[in-house]
């Protein structure tokens, strides 16, 4: 299935315009972004308002490491030292940026543990708004609300869609991959019923932070991406609007599949392109789709078309 | 002596942010703490309030307007209780994810009526009160009678009356309310219902203090579950208690280091609630 996805996007874009590219970008780092969420909220049942805190890592471990070590000048915080430059190459900086995400993730993780469905929502809802603010108290460090430039951000948007649909396809294979190995059944088990879990044997705790970790080092590769094509990184990236917007696109397009989330995330995402006419009109009708969805729907988007294709 | 005057500037907006606090608890306090029902739409109710009592209150004047919007908060909440809530309430996961969509829904809704931009409602009580040498406005000091007032009839209406203790018996043990003769369903949609009243009535009262933004509800909704968690759940009386001394503490915290930290304290306080006595003050175990 998923090879079909990238086929055809593959093939769109060799017809495409820099609008598309755009377009298409978003929709690939939006489907890392509600796929990593679902394989933490649709299998391991956590229920995580707050996945943006991730993104904003990966952003800005990409903004900071070459605003302070890259050598080169950029924006408030001037060039810093180029000893270690090495610290501002982009992959090393993924890798800082996924790195520190997933030593938050296990700490939320513990976290979780104790905290049952909304109790958790809301935490990590506010931690994303903490972060948030965090940043600009600190702003003489971090840039604060007006962020900070990247001096070697990507070319164009033809080339930025290339790396976002390699890193959707990877990221994507990846997490189906562990869905559907027996990480992904002990997901699922500890979200149908935790004590059972346990007592089949199942430590809920380990994959518990397995899931969060899973999920917060591929939403910050897509953080990282994002800033590295756009340039820029400020405190808007720990928006939560960004959150709510996957947990949108994976309940849509199918919830506890990671396909599904890809499904929504594109199928939203052309959406509210199409209806660009008023983006707060593509807004509502995104949510009435959501409310309609979960009242109807639960299996989503997915869900609808694999019985269409069962019919048959 | 001029830490004696923090001390005393921190107790007295202490209490007035309580005196808020408690108005905007009251009413998750009655879904979530007492009914235990996982309800977003309550971020839909405040923003809504807010923005009708903006359109009403150049007509028909504070009161009457007041009134009027409380009121049509009513068939929402109806509307939600019985079409999305009642039907999905075997899965409180799905209940909550539901509820959240309306609360996005109306977030939309409201900035396409009445545009993004922040507005502001005029105020109806003019002037200035000084308590203790802390300056106040009188807008801002009336939320607090205004409050104890409303936590008062509400603590009265849950434990004196027969349909408030209905909604109590229905959320402890919902088949033998049954069996005993309690209208299950309608009393859910009581209690929904009155739960949107009073957080109408908290946002319309509060409304010239604060601008309207259609956001705006995720802020008050925000305080209000640290409020009712910090109480402990089940309780009317423990969430009014709770926010007083929640409006202290934060106050304190404003004063001592820094008002940019108010929220980081809040989270602080949640977590620590959660993590270490879920039961809050006085009530129910939080992680049930």
């Amino acid at each position: 299935m998923l090879l079909v996805i990238v086929a055809m996007i593959f093939v769109v874009s060799f017809f495409s315009d820099d609008y598309i590219f755009t377009v298409l970008f978003f929709a690939n780092l939006f489907a890392i972004g509600a796929a990593s969420w679902d394989i933490l909220a649709g299998y391991a049942g956590q229920l995580s308002f707050g996945n943006v805190v991730f993104y904003g890592i990966g952003g800005y471990s990409i903004g900071l490491l070459s605003a302070y070590f890259s050598g080169k000048q950029s924006s408030l915080l001037g060039g810093g030292s180029s000893a270690y430059s090495f610290l501002a190459n982009p992959i090393i900086s993924i890798c800082v940026g996924i790195g520190i995400s997933m030593g938050l993730a296990v700490l939320i993780g513990f976290a979780a543990i104790r905290l049952r469905g909304p109790y958790l929502a809301i935490v990590t809802f506010m931690l994303g708004i903490i972060l948030q603010e965090l940043i600009v108290i600190y702003g003489k460090y971090t840039g604060g609300e007006f962020g900070v430039s990247i001096p070697d951000a990507f070319a164009n948007a033809r080339f930025s869609f290339y790396v976002s649909l390699i890193a959707m396809a990877v990221s994507v294979l990846a997490l189906i991959l562990i869905t559907g190995s027996r990480y992904g059944l002990y997901f699922k088990a500890i979200k149908d019923d935790e004590v059972q879990a346990q007592a089949t044997g199942i430590n809920p705790t380990k994959y518990k932070l397995m899931a969060f970790a899973v999920s917060a080092a591929f939403t910050s590769l897509a953080g990282s991406i994002y800033v590295l094509s756009y340039g820029i990184v400020n405190y808007d990236v720990f928006s939560y609007t960004t959150s709510l917007q996957w947990i949108e696109m994976s309940v849509i397009g199918g919830p506890g599949t990671i396909v599904g989330s890809v499904i929504g995330s594109y199928f939203i995402q052309i959406l509210v392109e199409l209806l660009r006419i008023s983006q707060t009109y593509s807004l509502i009708i995104f949510a009435v789709v959501f409310i309609i969805v979960i009242r109807f729907f639960p299996q989503g988007l997915l869900g609808f078309i694999k019985r269409v294709l069962r019919w048959k | 002596m001029d830490v004696v005057q923090n001390i005393v500037s921190a107790l007295v907006y202490g209490v007035l942010a309580g005196g808020r606090f408690s108005l905007i608890a009251l009413g998750l306090s009655l879904i979530f703490g007492v009914a235990n029902l996982i309800d977003y739409t309550y971020v839909a109710y405040i923003a809504v309030a807010g923005y009708l009592f903006y359109t009403v209150d150049p007509l028909a004047g504070p009161l009457l307007g007041m009134l009027i919007v409380v009121l049509s908060v009513i068939p929402m909440a109806l509307f939600v209780e019985r079409f999305l809530i009642r039907p999905l309430k075997s899965s409180g996961n799905q209940v909550m994810m539901v509820t959240f969509g309306v609360s996005l829904f109306t977030q939309y809704a409201i900035s396409l009526i009445w545009g993004s931009l922040t507005l502001a409602v005029p105020t109806f009580l003019p002037g200035a009160v000084s308590i203790l040498g802390n300056i106040t406005s009188m807008q801002s000091f009336a939320i607090l009678p205004a409050s104890v007032a409303i936590s008062l009839a509400t603590i009265f209406f849950i434990d004196y009356t027969r349909r408030g203790k209905s909604i109590v018996a229905v959320s402890q043990d919902t088949e033998a309310s049954w069996l005993v003769g309690v209208n299950v369903s309608s009393t859910m949609a009581l209690t929904i219902v009155i739960g949107a009243m009073l957080a109408a009535a908290a946002s319309v009262i509060s409304a010239p203090t604060i601008g309207e933004t259609p956001a705006m509800g995720w802020s008050p909704f925000i305080i209000a579950f640290v409020v009712v968690v910090f109480g402990g759940l089940g309780s009317i009386k423990s969430s009014v208690v709770a926010s007083y001394i929640y409006g202290i503490i934060l106050n304190f915290g404003i004063v001592f280091i820094g008002s940019q930290w108010s929220d980081v304290i809040g989270f602080v306080i949640l977590i620590a609630i959660l993590l270490v006595r879920p039961e809050g003050v006085l009530g129910r175990r939080a992680s049930r």
